[in-house]
């Protein structure tokens, strides 16, 4: 059964000779419990269609049904709901509140969330217990996004949703990061999706959808991922 | 001036011609009235051709005795050509010291002798206030003897006043003062020594005929016992007897003219200053005086958030420009290159600002703000000349303000590389707030109080501008509804709770016993009225230390000292606890024992008409918030003045106290031969209400000015801080948090900042209120200086209010934040 499916969605900025089609008809369905990676060119419309995923953006046309709901024509509160109750977010530039300590940038996140998780429980989880009470800018990078990560799940959504979370890391650290996406995927049986435009990192997803000019180029389920350990790139 | 209550004799215009300093002294006449057909009092004076010189608005000034130039301000009741008649207290067309009653009116006239719209000072006419006044050639008065002198001296300098200038007519008066009240008393005296002597040679030839008549009865005795010529014995015996008859009657009139002269009312040449004999005068001062007050205060506070506010948009403006200035440092432009925009923009704004300030302040403002306070007065030609030194004190703290911060901020970031300039500065990162410290706080606090306490530790600067600004609104809101309240407090506590009588009638005590009793019999015959009391009234005056000229103070003696309370309560400021009069002291009022620096116990020096000094003993101060009186009890005069009382008033409580009511009585009482004049215990009160509604327009203007106040300062700062966190915001957003719970994220620190401004303004308006009410009233009165709880609940919540606006505008641009755009850019 679907988890997400989306139907003829598109997505189109401006009108008439400006007219940028940001999405172009796209359609795919992901069922529950995958890890799925969006890769794509730059300005191939990726980031577009993870935050229509998320409700942060309502698409032009089209359907978006998750969890049997069509989230496409929700009204401004009602995608905010939405957001607060199912969707983790992991932006490529962490995001943290940087007058906030590491604890109480995840705490921020479980506060507003009905079923959230131990906040302390999930920074240890990110491996962060030692950092807790340290402001972000006295944290590393990769820290820092592990924090942004932490955050996002102990919200404890059905969705986590991650735009380039590794964009701005070396690496190692990238890899780090990817890996504990990828066992929380396995661990918790939710839904993770990865937009990168790194195509290397594409063997660890249980889902790949290739995006090329707003349009689905490739829909491949990957029935034998590789741990992220095992990735070179 | 000089006033005299009998014509000046030429020997006496002389010698005051001669009194040191003298400049100019001319003399004239003046004679008070009633218009006929209505209770207003006019006063007619000569015309004068040197000092307090009338000036003609329209017609002419009058050329024939039976001619009059009336007020402008009669302009509306009469016309030119029309007549006037005038008639005595008993409405009779016939005015003692008048020639005529009946006059053309040929012109109008204003006069800086009475600058007052009403009340324009104390007559023995009518209902006792003078209501309007008139000119008049010399000839209409029926005496060549002049009855006021006005006196300009040689020796004073400055504006009038300026303290130098008061300060020098009040020596000069008070050095005049004793040698015309001996000059007085030597007149007196004088025409009472010829009086008696004529009287004397009078009674003598009278004793010798007495004498005679005494020697024929004796002869005619002896004649009778020979008992010739019945008949010729008969008709001398009638001859004697008649002229017993007539020597006793030419006796009994030579005894009461003795007794009137005896009785002989005492002569005063009273000298006074311009604050004395010129109400107007001295309330426009007071006036002038209250606007300082008031101009020395507000601008201050809305200079230091002026300040404040440009210093802070100023260089969050050089802030926002960072990335441009690196850039443009990046393509080779000077230092002094990048800084020339921001003096550009500074310059241009501050001048921009200061030339609307200035067209603002000198022209409109002053004059609306003239308008409300001189609503009592007739003050031609009111001149707002642009004054030079404030405006360009003001431009320079403008400027001062608008280029400083800016320039400052940017020549701080000069000191960067180009290219650590061209990144977005890190967003201030947080630390430890010293409540952390306490665990057992901390830890109970809930994770919105704990964000917002790490907020308000982020940013002081904008803490405290917020703090500042809100308390600013708050103090300047209660001190413009306290000071309304103030006033209007002390309408109802004067005149419920203080003053219960409505007029006291002062009649001439030593006036014929007929007319005297007559007096007394119409106060008892008059209607309405609930109690009244014998009194002894008389204006006396007192010199404060430190003060430039004299107060004038109420003396009351009742007679009945156990049922005074009953018209005027006498009572402790504080402890409200009824006051006595005693035997060895006065009771004087509040404000005056604050001006004179005096408390129970101390003395007091009070000096009379004629200028005779006396010292009193202060066994009490009581409530009063208008005029100053001092009360004593018959026994305690006797002891000071060495004299028993002489009753001269009769004090009124009437039923119905509506100023009509009370006119009604004051004309009845005037009416009468005796009176002397009549006192309005509501004079004060028609004072104290045109001050309030000259005020309201001042209390509007400080309200809103300090609404603007609060919104300039909650606006910018909440602006700053959203567009400064608007990554934050979006951050939040993204996660899912509701509009309102956006907002708060934001505004529950500028709203908690509010309150603790709010409080603060409580305290910082209780003592600017406080300030402000004992700096402003004039020096006869004082207002309630308590606060109503009402006015801190209004003050605070509409403060609250325009906080919640600025958090409705707010709310409307957080919710219009594209929060993608926001999140896609950089750190
Ligand atoms: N608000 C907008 N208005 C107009 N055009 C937009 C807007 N947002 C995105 N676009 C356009 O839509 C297209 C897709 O943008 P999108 O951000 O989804 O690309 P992307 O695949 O995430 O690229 P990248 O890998 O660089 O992040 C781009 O051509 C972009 O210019
Ligand atoms: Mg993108």
């Amino acid at each position: 059964m679907a988890y997400i499916e989306v139907r003829n969605e598109s997505k189109i900025y401006g009108s008439g000779e400006q007219e940028v089609r940001a999405n172009d008809n796209v359609n795919f369905t992901i069922s529950k419990g995958e890890l799925t990676v969006i890769v794509g060119a730059s300005g191939a419309g990726k980031s577009t269609l993870l935050n229509i995923l998320g409700g942060m953006d309502s698409p032009t046309k089209g359907q978006v049904i998750i969890n049997g709901k069509d989230i496409a024509n929700y009204s401004s509160r009602k995608m905010t709901t939405f957001r607060r109750r199912s969707i983790g977010f992991v932006f490529q530039f962490y995001n943290l509140i940087p007058n906030l300590t590491a604890l109480e940038n995840v705490e921020l996140a479980s506060q507003i969330s009905p079923d959230a998780l131990d906040v302390k429980k999930v920074m240890a989880d990110v491996g962060l217990k030692q950092r807790m009470a340290n402001f972000p800018a006295q944290l590393s990078g990769g820290e820092q996004q592990r924090v942004a990560i932490a955050r996002a799940i102990a919200k404890n959504p059905e969705l986590l949703l991650c735009d380039e979370p590794t964009g701005a890391l070396d690496y190692q650290t990238g890899k780090s990061i990817l890996t504990l996406l990828q066992n929380f995927s396995r661990q918790t049986k939710k839904n993770v999706i990865i937009v990168t435009h790194n195509g290397m990192i594409k063997s660890m997803a249980d889902h790949v959808i290739e995006i090329g000019d707003g349009k689905v180029k490739q829909d491949i389920l990957n029935s034998k991922p590789t741990p992220v350990e095992q990735i070179e790139w | 001036m000089i006033t005299s209550n009998t014509g000046i004799t030429k020997a006496d215009q002389n010698y005051m011609r001669k009194l040191p300093h003298i400049k100019t002294i001319e003399f004239g006449t003046r004679k008070d009235a009633v218009i006929k057909g209505t209770d207003k009092s006019i006063r007619l004076s000569s015309n004068t051709t040197k000092l307090s010189t009338n000036k003609v608005v329209s017609g002419r000034l009058p050329k024939e005795s039976n001619e009059v130039a009336l007020s402008n301000r009669e302009k509306s009741n009469y016309k030119i050509g029309q007549t006037i008649q005038l008639v005595n207290n008993k409405g009779k067309a016939n005015i003692s010291g008048l020639k005529n009653t009946t006059y053309k009116v040929v012109g109008f006239v204003t006069s800086s002798d009475y600058l007052k719209k009403e009340n324009l000072g104390v007559t023995s006419a009518g209902t006792g206030q003078l209501a309007t006044f008139g000119i008049v050639n010399r000839r209409a008065f029926s005496s060549k003897q002049p009855t006021v002198a006005r006196i300009s001296y040689d020796n004073v300098h400055g504006n009038s006043y300026s303290s130098a200038y008061e300060n020098q007519v009040q020596k000069n008066v008070d050095n005049t003062e004793k040698r015309l009240n001996d000059r007085a008393k030597k007149r007196h005296a004088q025409i009472k020594a010829a009086g008696l002597a004529k009287l004397d040679t009078a009674q003598t030839r009278l004793n010798q005929q007495k004498q005679k008549l005494s020697q024929t009865k004796n002869q005619l005795k002896a004649a009778s016992a020979q008992a010739v010529q019945r008949s010729q014995l008969k008709a001398a015996q009638k001859q004697v007897a008649a002229n017993q008859a007539k020597l006793q009657k030419a006796q009994s009139k030579l005894t009461t003219q003795r007794q009137t002269l005896t009785n002989l009312p005492a002569i005063t040449y009273q000298i006074q200053s311009r604050n004395d004999y010129n109400e107007g005068y001295n309330q426009f001062g007071e006036d002038a005086k209250r606007i300082d007050v008031l101009s020395n205060t507000f601008p201050i506070i809305f200079f230091a958030v002026a300040i404040l506010v440009s210093l802070t948009t100023m260089s969050r403006m050089a802030e926002e420009k960072r990335q441009e200035i690196g850039t443009l440092r990046a393509l080779g432009y000077s230092k002094f290159d990048t800084l020339k925009i921001f003096l550009i923009y500074g310059t241009a704004s501050g001048l921009l600002g200061s030339a609307l300030g200035a067209w603002l302040g000198t022209g409109l403002l002053p004059r609306r703000i003239f308008a409300a306070y001189a609503a009592n007065f007739v003050i031609p030609n009111f001149q707002t000349p642009p004054s030079g030194f404030w405006i360009s004190l003001s431009i320079i703290i403008s400027l001062l303000c608008t280029i400083a911060p800016a320039v400052w901020s940017a020549f701080l970031m000069l000191k960067d590389q180009p290219a650590v300039l061209m990144l977005p500065k890190p967003p201030k990162s947080g630390s430890k707030v010293l409540l952390e410290r306490m665990p057992f706080i901390w830890n109970h606090l809930s994770f919105n109080y704990k964000v917002t306490i790490r907020n308000l530790a982020r940013y002081k600067e904008r803490m405290f501008m917020t703090i500042l600004g809100v308390l600013g609104c708050t103090a300047l809101l209660i001190t413009g509804f306290g000071i309304r309240d103030s006033l209007n407090g002390i309408v109802d506590t004067q005149y419920k709770d203080i003053i219960h009588y409505d007029v006291i009638g002062v009649y001439n005590p030593d006036a014929a016993q007929n007319k005297k009793a007559d007096y007394l019999k119409t106060v008892d015959d008059l209607a309405g009225v609930k109690h009244d009391t014998t009194v002894y009234y008389e204006s006396v005056t007192s010199r404060p230390k430190r003060i430039d000229h004299n107060q004038n103070i109420s003396m009351i003696v009742p007679k009945s000292t156990t049922n005074f309370n009953q018209f005027v309560t006498l009572r402790n400021p504080s402890t409200k606890k009824t006051l006595r009069l005693t035997d060895n002291g006065v009771v004087i009022t509040q404000k005056l024992a604050t001006l004179s620096h005096i408390k129970v116990g101390d003395y007091l020096m009070v000096k009379n008409a004629n200028g005779d000094k006396h010292r009193v003993s202060v066994s009490g101060i009581t409530e009063m918030y208008a005029g100053h009186s001092l009360y004593m009890s018959p026994a305690y005069y006797h002891k000071v003045f060495g004299h028993s009382v002489n009753y001269n008033a009769k004090m009124l409580m009437l039923k119905d106290r509506s100023a009509k009511n009370i006119d009604r009585v004051s004309r009845e009482l005037t009416r009468q031969d005796a009176s002397i004049t009549a006192i309005q215990s509501d004079d004060a009160k028609a004072t104290i209400n045109n001050i309030l509604s000259g005020l309201n327009h001042l209390v509007l203007i400080i309200i809103v000015a300090a609404s603007m106040l609060a919104f300039v300062v909650l606006f910018t700062l909440t602006n700053i801080n959203v567009s400064e966190r608007i990554r934050e915001l979006s951050t939040i957003k993204v996660l899912g948090f509701y509009p309102m719970e956006v907002v708060m994220y934001v505004y529950r620190e500028t709203f908690i900042l509010s309150l603790a401004g709010v409080l603060l303004g409580f305290i910082g308006g209780a003592w600017l209120h406080n300030y402000i009410m004992q700096t402003l009233p004039p020096e006869t009165a004082m207002a309630d200086l308590t606060l109503l709880w009402t006015n801190f609940t209004t003050s605070g919540v509409m403060t609250l209010i325009f906080s919640i606006i600025v958090m409705a505008i707010m709310a409307y641009k957080i919710n219009r934040v594209d929060m993608l755009g926001a999140l896609k850019s950089v750190d």
